[in-house]
């Protein structure tokens, strides 16, 4: 595991945990079902540009927004699931810049929802509650992080 | 008279997550402001007057949380409202900034009652809101 996936693993647990006490493990392979899961993206300038997108399925975050804001599955409507599903990502994508440029100033965009894609091959495989669910770190080609 | 707590995040499961926590605290039955964006902040409280707290996000569209904490701080009007920013962005040049811009508390996301009663705990005695 590299220094980029270990600071995600690391970010992912505790940020699903913090907002929806939901345990998360690092999986070997990846499943069909993201295909079709929703998909969050958000970028970061500076001081490295940078790319996260998040793959859950919606089983998944129907249960996980339901655990944050202590109500019934059946109380969520889908705009409350992908509004949960980007403060996910903003959460953790600030986190996790945070964790990699400890002390620095970065840039963070806002959460854009993408049309379902199956996770490139590189990406990293999570379960969360027994769920699958995907991160990919994407940097321009040729770009590496500054330490 | 209730507490009325300006709420400012453009998520609305954000603006839920810190409704709960300060539900969990003995603040009597606060009212609840809630705005989108720095600008729908500013506009809220021209249109439902002062407030006794602002919580406010960062990273948001239209006007975000350190441009709405300049606005707030130079405003003779609303200089005085304690004004804490919960944000994930966490690093420390970011919060000492914020901090010597008028906030007077950074906390970090995601919140849950217990960080939320660690940082809001002494403006809370200091201001005697305990019900």
């Amino acid at each position: 595991m590299n220094r980029l996936q270990e600071i995600m693993t690391e970010q992912l647990a505790q940020t699903l945990e913090g907002l929806s006490f939901a345990d998360v493990t690092r999986a070997e392979h990846g499943s069909e079902e993201l295909g079709s899961a929703r998909r969050v993206r958000i970028v970061s300038g500076e001081p490295t540009p940078l790319t996260i997108t998040l793959y859950l399925p919606k089983n998944l975050l129907r249960r996980l927004a339901a655990a944050a804001m202590g109500i019934e599955e059946a109380e969520l409507d889908d705009e409350s699931i992908d509004d949960y599903l980007c403060e996910l990502l903003n959460t953790l994508a600030g986190r996790y810049l945070t964790a990699l440029y400890p002390g620095r100033t970065y840039k963070l965009g806002l959460p854009q929802l993408q049309p379902p894609a199956q996770p490139a091959a590189d990406a990293w495989h999570y379960q969360a509650d027994q769920f699958p669910l995907a991160v990919t770190v994407v940097l321009p080609e040729g770009t590496t992080i500054e330490e | 008279m209730s507490l009325r707590i300006l709420i400012v995040d453009d998520s609305r499961t954000a603006r839920g997550l810190i409704k709960r926590c300060l539900g969990m605290m003995e603040l009597g039955e606060p009212e609840f402001i809630e705005a989108e964006n720095g600008q729908d902040a500013l506009d809220k409280l021209e249109e439902k007057g002062a407030v006794d707290l602002i919580l406010t996000d960062l990273n948001m569209p239209i006007m975000d949380g350190c441009v709405l904490l300049r606005w707030i701080k130079t405003s003779p009007k609303l200089k005085t409202i304690p004004t804490m920013v919960i944000s994930s962005e966490g690093d420390s040049a970011r919060r000492t900034e914020l901090l010597e811009l008028g906030a007077f508390e950074v906390m970090a996301k995601p919140v849950s009652p217990m960080t939320m009663e660690e940082a809001l705990g002494p403006m809370i005695e200091t201001k005697g809101w305990h019900a």
